[in-house]
């Protein structure tokens, strides 16, 4: 389950896919361990938190933080003619973290995946982007995702070009997604706009909110003057 | 009264220097330079920080600064009727001196700012120059300085820089790791590929794209060759480097896939013979 964790008794143990999530209270403070398969992953003691929480993220930090942006390949490429316009739904992984939280200040205690994890270029060699890397489905339906592994990304693509288009991939950058969640383990982005300007060009956009009423993910990357001053990436080296 | 003669004659000197007119002058001259020489410095401290770094520039608007106080102070000594010639060819004299003593200052000031302009590292960058291999601490005007992999600190003047050949291991996103496996002649090659694969694939910090290639490379001596190429994050290059040869080893040996190591079969022509001798 996503979201504030309820301890009624000493122990709480939370199974996710393939990791346990065990908070166990020891007087003032609460010792969180992340188990696979029994074994210890990690451990970390908390001290006088007011609450727990349980949220995705960007799938930026597993095994470390190296880039902010997330390429997301399409087995399914998507051909629009001039001035074409196409709503739809994909997926994207993402990261699980868990936060504590006192005085309304909350701190990343740990952050781990459920996926496997791959990154990929995106761009030349010289001057490319390393970008988190996933591979899947474009639909129109609203797919349902793997719990704790997948998040629900709407999309709405236009082709602005006079030519027909041809889109497989498209880049997002971490920084300007929101997460938003239901408890069960079903993750959501705000809707995202592509605009594709050209052949080999698109600019992203990113929505404010998310329309549903569902739980707003907190972030771990604090807002920094390294903040993107427009809320739009701009895919320069290929659809 | 004679005991004032040299006081009297000391004022009357001093005010056929000192006339209102030379004062007017030399006082404007005063507030003009200076105000040149403040508005030149800002300008040009305003002008060069964007493109060169901050002591650089600093230093580049002081220097004017400096320069036009001192044609300030001689034109108004000019003016007070003191012959500053012996100054002006003094300080030439001092100039050129100076000049032929900071030759190497000047062409390792010069090379930091082409260095500077040129941009071939930035600090933090791994790199290798003249032999020296670390990781850039600083770009200072007349030198760099490099910490080098075993934790040295290396100066070098920015000249030298300037003139050999940099190797920037960090100036692209990504890198290529290059390994070599030998596996016996005897070995399933399909199931040692099938291995490799899974392994590459799995790893996190191993990029999908550009798109891993493993292939055959040499028949060898002691066995077949597999060269596998594959692409990482430049800043966790050294990470897959280290991690992956070790992670292929494992793999191997838990497939029961043979690592050969250099061995020879000798033919004799003849046949030998064996002779057995019993101790008694």
């Amino acid at each position: 389950m996503y979201g504030k964790i309820e301890q009624k008794c000493k122990v709480t143990r939370i199974k996710l896919v393939k990791r346990v999530l065990e908070f166990n209270n020891e007087a003032n403070s609460i010792v969180y361990r992340r188990l696979l398969n029994n074994a210890l992953e990690y451990e970390c003691e908390i001290v006088s938190s007011d609450a727990m929480f349980i949220e995705p993220v960007a799938p930026i930090f597993v095994p470390k933080q190296i880039t902010y942006y997330i390429l997301i390949e399409f087995v399914n490429s998507i051909l629009l003619p001039p001035e074409g316009l196409v709503k739809g739904y994909t997926t994207m992984p993402v990261d699980i973290a868990v936060f504590s939280m006192k005085d309304n200040e909350y701190r990343v205690v740990d952050i781990f995946s459920e996926n496997n994890v791959k990154y990929a270029l995106y761009g030349p060699k010289n001057e490319g982007l390393v970008a988190r890397y996933y591979k899947t489905k474009f639909t129109h339906n609203i797919m349902k995702p793997e719990p704790f592994k997948e998040s629900v990304v709407p999309l709405e693509i236009i082709n602005s070009h006079n030519k027909w288009v041809k889109l497989s991939q498209i880049l997002l950058d971490s920084r300007l997604l929101r997460f938003y969640y239901k408890r069960e383990g079903i993750a959501y982005t705000q809707n995202i706009k592509v605009n594709v300007t050209s052949e080999s060009t698109a600019v992203i956009e990113y929505e404010k909110e998310f329309p549903g009423d569902l739980f707003e993910a907190r972030k771990p990357l604090k807002v920094s003057i390294f903040m993107p001053s427009h809320r739009r990436t701009e895919m320069m080296w290929g659809l | 009264m004679e005991v004032f003669k040299p006081v009297i004659d000391l004022i009357s000197r001093i005010s056929s220097i000192l006339t209102l007119d030379k004062i007017l002058a030399s006082l404007l001259i005063f507030i003009i330079g200076i105000f040149l020489a403040y508005a030149l410095r800002r300008l040009i401290y305003k002008t060069t920080y964007r493109v060169t770094p901050l002591h650089i520039a600093k230093a580049l608007s002081n220097l004017v600064y400096y320069i036009i106080v001192a044609v300030v102070v001689i034109a108004i000594l000019s003016i007070f009727g003191v012959n500053v010639t012996g100054v002006i060819v003094a300080g030439g004299i001092i100039g050129i001196v100076l000049g032929f003593a900071s030759q190497t200052i000047v062409s390792n000031l010069l090379a930091g700012i082409f260095l500077y302009w040129d941009k071939p590292f930035k600090p933090g960058d791994p790199v290798s120059i003249e032999n020296v291999a670390g990781v850039v601490e600083e770009i200072s005007i007349i030198s760099t300085r490099i910490q080098t992999w075993d934790g040295v600190y290396v100066r070098i003047p920015n000249e030298k820089v300037f003139t050999t050949t940099i190797v920037n291991y960090g100036k692209m996103p990504v890198r290529r790791v290059e390994l070599k496996v030998s596996i016996a002649y005897r070995e399933d090659f399909e199931k040692a590929l099938e291995v490799i694969k899974r392994l590459v694939d799995e790893h996190p910090l191993i990029l999908a794209k550009p798109e891993p290639v493993i292939f055959v490379s040499e028949l060898g001596s002691d066995g077949v060759e597999i060269t596998i190429q594959v692409w990482a994050p430049t800043s966790e290059w050294i990470q897959v480097k280290r991690e992956l040869l070790w992670l292929i080893k494992k793999e191997l040996t838990k497939a029961g896939i043979e690592i050969p190591f250099p061995q020879r079969d000798l033919w004799f022509r003849t046949p030998l013979e064996v002779k057995i001798i019993e101790k008694k």
